[in-house]
């Protein structure tokens, strides 16, 4: 009998070790979005002008080429349109791009440039274009293809010079390879994410209220962050009696038992963390709110 | 009694002659690689290659163009990062059966779609000779050839991922 059960015992260990191998890395969303100098509507832009799609579908499938599927910018514009019950982007009166960061919620934004030099009335062109991959949860900048210039040509294709400077010395793969560099930085380093845990009138407690050791709940909350935190890597970007931001906090991407470890797991164990420090006050224990999480950042207000 | 005579002599002769021919010439290693031009899915490259002979300099030239693509990557182009990484012992140790089959197989082959000898010139170069006893540097003569080697960086670098030898693109 003792046999069969260390038999079993055997078995489902070594099913647990083989199914954590097998789970498969949550992969980051990545979509391209055309980028314009202030006061221009890229997305309309984008939805008239041959060029700018030009631009996103070489991007686009530099990305698939390595084995990635990109989040299709027309499409999440015809989910925009479709919730804003709208037909055209022009003249919206609402934030577009912001829309379309909502709706897609992609977790890297890789951003597209382009300005087009025209000489002799127009009839020579040449287009220079600039690439820039940005981590959505911190805003931090991944990777940046510098601006590069294709040559004077007597033509106003622009989809065809857009498309010459992106694969002449294979530069979109040189983008794409640095934005994978940043990816393994991402793996060594942890995701980076935001945290903010606010004072509201509602709230009993306070930040700047003594707790244990004689220490403020901000004190103990950053010594949380700082023990579960990826590595101890945090940075507060603010402590004041109302708020207590991070600017950085890392998270890891996978649990040590191997399964995927995302921004709502930290969130929920955050805000635990949080009840936790408050305690109680006259008598009452501090009640768990429940933490909002939106492109990468946590928002928690303490009870 | 003369015949065994005779037969043992030239048996000495040959075992003698035959250890004068298992003396070997290692070239340094070098990353005299040139970037040409990178275009679509192939990288031409320039590379110097030392041999005794003709095939094998440019046999060499090949695998230097190889050995630099994986672990130094190729200056003023847009693979100056090396495809596999830095750490060149540490990962052919760790991955001692990809490089096994890929330089000792010579499976490196099937990523180069041409080889074009542009030229070359016999030379005294310093190499470390090696024997059964010993190693020592010394000048040799050797065919120094400029080789353009075209590379499957595309197929190759699919290759590396499929062999989990680099990460593909993601987390």
């Amino acid at each position: 009998m003792k046999f069969y059960k260390i038999i079993i015992v055997i078995f489902f260990a070594f099913n647990v070790s083989i199914s954590a191998q097998q789970i498969e890395q949550v992969q980051p969303t990545i979509m391209v979005m055309p980028f314009t100098k202030s006061g221009e509507n890229a997305l309309e832009l984008y939805e008239n002008d041959f060029k700018w799609q030009s631009i996103i579908a070489r991007v686009n499938n530099a990305f698939q080429e390595r084995g990635f599927r990109p989040k299709d910018l027309q499409e999440t514009i015809n989910q925009v349109k479709k919730s804003k019950a709208i037909s055209t982007l022009k003249n919206a009166n609402f934030n577009v791009e912001e829309a379309i960061y909502m709706e897609a919620r992609t977790d890297i934004i890789v951003k597209a440039f382009i300005n087009i030099h025209s000489e002799d009335n127009n009839v020579t062109n040449s287009v220079q274009v600039s690439l820039k991959a940005i981590e959505a949860s911190s805003r931090m900048s991944l990777y940046d293809l510098p601006t590069s210039s294709s040559p004077p040509f007597k033509t106003t294709d622009y989809g065809y010079l857009v498309d010459r400077v992106l694969t002449e010395e294979n530069r979109i793969e040189k983008f794409i390879n640095g934005i994978n560099d940043a990816f393994t930085q991402i793996i060594t380093l942890g995701k980076a994410i935001t945290v903010e845990i606010i004072v509201t009138d509602e709230s009993v407690f306070k930040l700047d209220e003594e707790k244990t050791d004689s220490k403020f709940i901000s004190e103990l909350i950053t010594e949380w962050m700082q023990n579960n935190s990826y590595k101890n890597q945090y940075r507060i970007k603010q402590d004041s009696e109302n708020i207590l931001s991070f600017d950085e906090v890392r998270i890891p991407l996978k649990t040590e038992s191997g399964t995927n470890y995302s921004v709502n797991d930290f969130a929920r164990i955050l805000s635990v963390a949080v009840v936790n420090i408050c305690g109680s006050k006259d008598g009452v224990k501090a009640k768990r709110t429940r933490p909002s999480v939106s492109e990468g950042t946590i928002r928690i207000i303490l009870p | 009694m003369k015949t065994k005579i005779n037969f043992l002599i030239a048996l000495t002769a040959f075992f003698i002659i035959s250890g004068c021919a298992s003396k070997q010439v290692a070239f340094f290693p070098t990353s005299e690689v040139t970037y040409q031009n990178y275009s679509g899915d192939i990288l031409t490259l320039r590379v110097l290659g030392y041999g005794g002979n003709e095939n094998t300099a440019i046999e060499d030239a090949q695998m230097r163009a190889m050995e630099t693509l994986f672990f130094r990557g190729i200056p003023n182009s847009n693979i100056s990062n090396p495809l596999i990484g830095f750490n060149e012992n540490e990962l052919k140790r760790t991955h001692n059966n990809y490089f096994k089959d890929f330089f000792g197989y010579k499976r490196y082959l099937t990523f180069i779609s041409e080889t074009m000898l542009i030229g070359g010139q016999k030379q005294k170069v310093i190499a470390t000779k090696v024997d059964k006893k010993s190693a020592k540097q010394d000048m040799v003569d050797a065919l120094v050839v400029a080789v353009d080697v075209l590379v499957n960086v595309k197929n190759l670098r699919k290759d590396l991922e499929d062999q989990n030898i680099v990460r593909k693109f993601g987390f």
